[in-house]
């Protein structure tokens, strides 16, 4: 099959209405999670994962990725109205976004959030579109020492989500790690970890794992101490954007894409940093840089680029090579494996109707985000002041039901239940849950890849060596641990030196 | 207790639970069989490479903590709650009271009551709003999960429902 047979098949298949319903449907999920503070992205694609199971995969991945979309937006509703970011990609907005709410101004720089969230995201769009096909073709001379290298090198990104402290953000990776070797080993089929128990034969399900480290944590944290109260939500205001207020900041939202596809196509940036770097680049470049930070919507849009930016440029490392970019690609590519997909070189060959379907939706969910946002913020923004204590114990029931429904079982409840207290204790230690979540589903693939290496070469370490790709992977994995360990350092350094002035 | 003394009390305790896990849990819940070609092909192999890395981890947590340079994050936590540790413990208890009434009233009739319980709990000022969710939600889910999707959620001992 050609490219114009596939993508024609592919607009077949896009074209249906469940498909389009459910990425419309996603985008509005995932800009109302976005928009309740204390829920993330990660939670809101957590917790819409049991709902896509009896979806078609393709109908079900939509969902999960309008949520996603959606929900990357929607962190920037709380973060102009009531200074406090719906996720930690809009903490940037919050910068320039409440001091125009607080001039009467909120629903203009929520318009420019939103034009500058859907042109970066198109631009993102486009780059996944280019580049993850050319990635997936390259990848196909892949075997399993190439695989293990890769995955290695992935496993850095452990670094860019610990948060303040390496060291904790590895020993959370290796709990992950640990968890995912529960099970029938993968060459013998010899027990590992079980005790007896035939529910854990299959290993823990990632599902429950994934509800149970993300979303019971904030709730079991509320319950110990409830307070219902968030900021004040403030007015919209009747001022819109004008043309040449949007034109003023178009040089901003260019930097700010640019600088989010770059940031996202690398694995472990995220989001946050990414806007902050187009923030401050922005400002660098504005004749109104001593504005920033007072209320400058040159600010509100650089930051928005560039956290909407990563949103595409994500799925680069996901589609192409199967390896997720950050924690939320992560969950993205258990959806897959959930619906007996598995992203990569393969699935290009394999899928690759379902592949230009997904960019497809991919690209009409921004003209969703673009309408979706446009009602959202007028409809939605109540949506920030939402009492806790109805929303936390309703969170609770879907994590319930969503745990249950993946294998029927009330084993994965108690897996869920188990999972959020660990994550709650983590939270208080202030061990980060993301490189849990990435080490348990990077775990298999890893030990998988190096026992096919090893059962390829005997045993032979130097399997490893065999190739250039694999020296590549060598190379960046060594040269990011290089840049971990002296930006460590650096932090080390500074407070030192700040005590020493 | 500051930061720093509560890092290298996590990072001693990492570090005992990998040797636990090397000496005991490996030994004992890992099935190696004779016939392993290679060292490198053992089941084993990984759980100890694994609880290695937890060892040096957790021993570098804990030099970090003893004697590395004190910064601005070397805060001093609240006193010990006692109020908020019983509530903790209590919602734990919750929690293991709705897995016990799931069994007991099935999904949906569960649902409904820990919402209830979960929001009285949470000293919600919401009553009406409380218990409108706590009718409605569980339904909802139901009937997407159980009339949708198909998938046949736990009806209980002394309800049969759904």
């Amino acid at each position: 099959m050609n490219a114009w047979d596939a993508a024609y098949w592919a607009f077949q298949t896009i074209a249906q209405p469940e498909a389009v319903a459910a990425l419309a449907l996603g985008v509005v999920i995932g800009v109302i999670v976005g928009a309740i503070p204390g829920m993330s992205a990660t939670m809101g694609v957590a917790l819409t994962l049991p709902f896509t199971f009896s979806m078609e995969p393709l109908v079900g991945i939509l969902l999960l990725l309008g949520v996603y979309k959606g929900g990357i937006f929607g962190g920037s509703i709380p973060a102009i109205l009531i200074k406090t970011p719906g996720t930690p990609a809009s903490s940037c907005t919050v910068l320039d976004g409440h001091p125009l709410a607080e001039r009467g101004e909120a629903g203009k720089a929520l318009e420019m959030a939103l034009y500058a969230s859907c042109i970066a995201d198109v631009i993102s769009n486009l780059a996944l579109i280019l580049f993850a096909a050319w990635l997936a073709a390259f990848a196909l001379s892949f075997g399993p020492p190439e695989f293990f290298t890769l995955i290695l090198f992935s496993l850095t990104i452990i670094a860019g989500v610990s948060g303040d402290s390496l060291t904790k953000g590895l020993i959370s990776a290796g709990f992950g790690l640990l968890a995912a070797t529960v099970g029938l080993d993968l060459v013998y089929g010899t027990d590992r970890f079980i005790f007896g128990q035939t529910e854990l034969m299959a290993g823990l399900n990632f599902i429950p794992v994934l509800i149970g480290l993300f979303a019971l944590p904030e709730i079991l944290a509320y319950l110990r101490r409830p307070t219902e109260g968030v900021g004040k939500v403030m007015d919209l205001g009747r001022h819109h954007v004008t043309w040449r207020e949007f034109r003023r900041c178009l040089r901003g939202i260019g930097l700010g894409s640019v600088i989010g596809v770059v940031m996202g196509a690398i694995p472990g940036i995220g989001g946050a940093p990414s806007a902050f770097l187009a923030y401050s680049e922005a400002r660098r470049i504005s004749p109104n840089r001593d504005r920033f930070g007072k209320g400058e919507l040159e600010g509100v849009a650089a930051s928005e680029a560039g956290n909407n930016g990563v949103a595409g440029a994500t799925l680069i490392p996901l589609l192409a090579l199967g390896v997720p970019g950050d924690v939320i690609t992560a969950v993205i590519l258990g959806a897959f494996m959930v619906h007996g997909l598995r992203p990569g070189p393969i699935m290009f060959q394999q899928n690759i109707i379902l592949v230009y379907a997904l960019f497809m939706g991919i690209l009409l969910s921004s003209v969703f985000l673009f309408i979706t946002g446009k009602i959202a913020i007028r409809a939605f923004r109540r949506v920030a002041d939402i009492p806790r204590s109805i929303l936390y114990p309703s969170v609770l029931a879907l994590c319930v039901f969503g745990a249950y429904a993946i294998n029927n079982t009330m084993f994965d409840v108690l897996v869920m239940f188990a999972t959020g207290v660990l994550g709650y204790f983590m939270m208080r230690t202030g061990i980060p849950a993301a490189p849990f979540l990435i080490a348990f589903i990077l775990g298999p693939m890893l030990e998988d890849n190096f026992r096919q290496a090893m059962l390829m070469s005997q045993g032979s370490f130097t399997i490893f060596l065999r190739s250039g790709i694999t020296w590549f992977f060598w190379a960046a994995t060594a040269l990011s641990i290089g840049l971990i360990v002296r930006r460590g350092l650096g932090r080390r350094r500074r407070p030192a030196t700040a005590g020493g002035d | 207790m500051t930061t720093r003394r509560r890092d290298l009390l996590l990072g001693i305790g990492v570090a005992a639970f990998a040797v636990l896990l090397l000496l005991v849990v490996i030994p004992l819940g890992v099935h190696v069989p004779k016939a392993v070609r290679a060292a490198v092909l053992s089941p084993d192999l990984w759980p100890r490479v694994i609880a290695g890395m937890l060892l040096l981890f957790g021993t570098v947590l804990a030099l970090q903590a003893r004697f590395g340079a004190g910064d601005e994050d070397d805060w001093q936590a609240p006193g010990f709650d006692p109020l908020a540790a019983l509530r903790f413990l209590a919602t734990l208890g919750l929690f293991l009271l709705y897995y016990w009434l799931v069994r007991r009233l099935g999904m949906v009739l569960a649902s409904s009551l820990a919402i209830l319980a979960f929001g009285l709990f949470g000293r919600t000022r919401h009553t009406l709003l409380l218990l409108a969710t706590a009718l409605v939600l569980p339904f909802l889910l139901w009937g997407f999960f159980y009339e949708i999707a198909g998938i046949p959620l736990p009806s209980g001992d002394w309800v049969s429902w759904p």
